[in-house]
């Protein structure tokens, strides 16, 4: 009995040490006991849309107001041209992180391209910086905008 | 979440699990035959969707369920006919000294769950590819759905195996919406299979502590609760080569097929591990090479390891992509085009050590795993000089994957380093904790503590049993007789 005590108090100690290593210490508080991880913490916040946008974050609410805005206006086979990453940086916007068709259609289940898509001719609404650093949905009425706006993307490379 | 719906498909993933365990006759005691029906049956129940599409019945709640029972009646064949109770051997309980290392497992295998169920799958990887597709497979009941009238030409995700998308499926119908909880239902019956190996083979309190190794490596653990290909192909990449290995050392064939099939597994989850398994197959011909088998013979014995994954790698390639993806594969066009520069392989060697091992990120990926290996490898080199052939195995696999790595990013360039790479080298974790359980020097200080505890329980055997009243009657007779 007195070995498998001797033998309990190395395992405690074992798991001390272990997590006492300067990085598994770190790893246990920063990933495993952070409070804004903790089951208490995240166990208040169970509604399924709030969980998906402190995962995806600013970019998701954006999307999803795009979305929004496409059922209010009745827009009929809405096509969103996404500008590319840098164009965005370049005009201020820092906090929108522009994600690929693919992605637009998961987060929204409507449709996206960027300028260099097979299916871009068909874009109708363009994501446009304004001047505050924030961008704004603006539609496309006739083929001239959607040119300007292919020339004005392909200065820049998509990730 | 629907608890019910979980309830039911664990049962159903365990019972085909156990279906093919028993069809394969293979023989493990009680807790590692369930961990191994459960794994097992993971992968098969991703198979329904599959049938389901390609008989065109629609993807609904009501269909897949039938489905999903049909296929659970199918593979439990095997445990009914001809029938027999299911046998329940002695399960060993915890020692005192395990309990502390147990709250810990059982702390970060809840931390691992919460996480599968409450956060939305995040790698772009998926959400550009299986959770997509398995959401509007859910919407729309059909794989073959409207995700593949959208931009896809930035992703290559459609085309890799429908493993995850099939799981997926199931899981958003019958679960929760985000699915995911799949990965548990590999992650716990895989910890609690590796602990049993460990402590078949070493005592248990060191069997605790490379356990707690294992858990502690801060990628592999968070890929437990972040969905990719990863973590399952890993998980049978092990299996296959556990099987392979119990093959070697014990001649049962039903391990061999056992191992051909979970081989098979992984290449369909990943079909690139086929390269890995031709690695793989030099071990039994070598093997064979030593019993003098004749040549012909052993090339047909490493064929039939190599027919499983061949065969997934056909169903995905050649079966999956052509009829459900309505997009073209340009295989050829993934290839190296500059093969005859073998510069590029040993360029992608020393990348795998001085980016994944021997450097920051590879300890913010592996912890101190990989190093506190090589310092044990290292004694055992040194000082021991001794291997068991399961340990030679266990090594010979390890170098498979590390070198393996490396060959396939030089033949397919769009294997990257710091992703598909790093992830490709999950497969040495449970390799390496193989090793550990034969490691000359742990074995040697588990052979020490088994002693010590066999000699500190004797003391409690000699008073339950008979010796005592005799000694203690020869002694009385001895008093007597100076009376």
């Amino acid at each position: 009995m007195h070995f498998k005590i001797n033998l309990t108090l190395i395992a405690v100690l074992s798991i001390v040490l272990f997590f006492s290593i300067p990085f598994y210490n770190n790893w246990l508080n920063t990933n495993l006991l952070n409070p804004s991880l903790s089951f208490w913490t995240l166990y208040k916040q169970m509604d399924i849309e709030q969980r998906k946008i402190s995962r995806f974050g600013y970019s998701y609410v954006i999307y999803k107001e795009v979305a929004g805005v496409f059922a209010s206006a009745k827009i009929k086979n809405p096509v969103l041209l996404l500008p590319p990453d840098a164009f965005l940086k370049e005009r201020r916007v820092t906090n929108l992180a522009v994600v690929e068709p693919a992605i637009f259609y998961y987060f929204t289940g409507h449709k996206a391209v960027w300028y260099n898509s097979p299916g871009v001719a068909a874009a109708n609404c363009a994501l446009v910086p304004d001047n505050n650093g924030k961008v704004v949905l603006k539609r496309i009425t006739t083929p001239e905008d959607l040119n300007n706006m292919i020339t004005a993307y392909k200065k820049y490379k998509i990730d | 979440m629907n608890i019910i719906g979980l309830i039911c498909i664990l049962i159903a993933q365990f019972f085909s699990g156990a279906g093919i365990v028993r069809l394969f006759r293979i023989q493990l005691s009680t807790v590692p035959s369930w961990c191994l029906s459960m794994i097992t049956g993971v992968a098969l129940t991703s198979f329904v969707p599959c049938f389901m599409q390609l008989l065109g019945i629609p993807i609904t709640h009501t269909y897949t369920a039938i489905s999903i029972g049909l296929f659970t009646a199918l593979c439990s064949i095997p445990l009914i006919l001809p029938f027999r109770m299911p046998r329940l051997g002695t399960i060993v309980l915890p020692k005192m000294y395990e309990l502390p290392f147990i709250l810990v497992f059982l702390f970060l295998i809840v931390s691992s769950l919460w996480r599968c169920f409450y956060f939305p799958p995040t790698p772009r990887d998926v959400l550009a590819g299986a959770e997509l597709l398995a959401e509007f497979t859910v919407r729309e009941h059909t794989m073959v759905n409207s995700v593949y009238s959208i931009d896809l030409h930035t992703t290559n995700n459609q085309f890799k195996s429908p493993y995850l998308t099939s799981l997926q499926i199931i899981y958003k119908l019958y679960v929760c919406p985000f699915g995911q909880l799949w990965l548990g239902s590999l992650f716990v019956p895989l910890v609690i299979w590796l602990y049993n190996i460990l402590r078949d083979r070493i005592h248990s309190l060191l069997a605790c502590m490379v356990l707690l190794m294992y858990f502690a490596i801060p990628d592999a653990f968070a890929y437990t609760y972040i969905m990719l290909y990863d973590f399952s192909n890993m998980v049978f990449f092990f299996s296959g080569f556990y099987f392979l290995t119990q093959y070697i050392l014990h001649k049962r064939q039903p391990d061999f097929a056992f191992s051909v099939f979970l081989f098979g597994i992984a290449t369909y989850i990943r079909v690139e591990t086929l390269v890995l398994v031709a690695l793989v197959s030099l071990m039994p011909a070598f093997n064979y090479y030593k019993e003098k088998l004749p040549l012909p013979r052993i090339a047909l014995r490493t064929l039939l390891l190599m027919a499983g994954p061949v065969f997934f790698y056909i169903v995905c390639m050649h079966i999956f992509i052509p009829n459900f993806v309505p997009a073209k594969l340009d295989t050829a066009g993934q290839i190296n085009q500059n093969l005859t520069d073998v510069s590029a392989y040993f360029t992608r060697l020393s990348a795998i050590n001085d980016l994944l091992i021997f450097s920051e990120k590879g300890v913010l990926v592996f912890g101190y795993y990989m190093y506190f290996f090589m310092a044990i490898l290292t004694f055992d080199l040194i000082f021991i000089r001794k291997f068991t052939r399961e340990a030679r195995m266990a090594l010979f696999g390890i170098g498979v994957v590390y070198f393996g790595l490396a060959f396939l990013g030089y033949l397919l360039p769009l294997f990257d380093v710091l992703n598909t790479t790093k992830r490709g080298l999950f497969k040495v974790i449970p390799l390496i904790s193989l090793y550990y359980a034969n490691s000359g020097m742990i074995t040697r200080i588990s052979d020490y503590l088994k002693r010590k505890e066999l000699k500190a329980s004797e003391p409690d055997t000699q008073t339950t049993t008979a010796p005592r009243p005799v000694v203690a009657s020869a002694k009385q007779k001895e008093g007597k007789a100076k009376k």
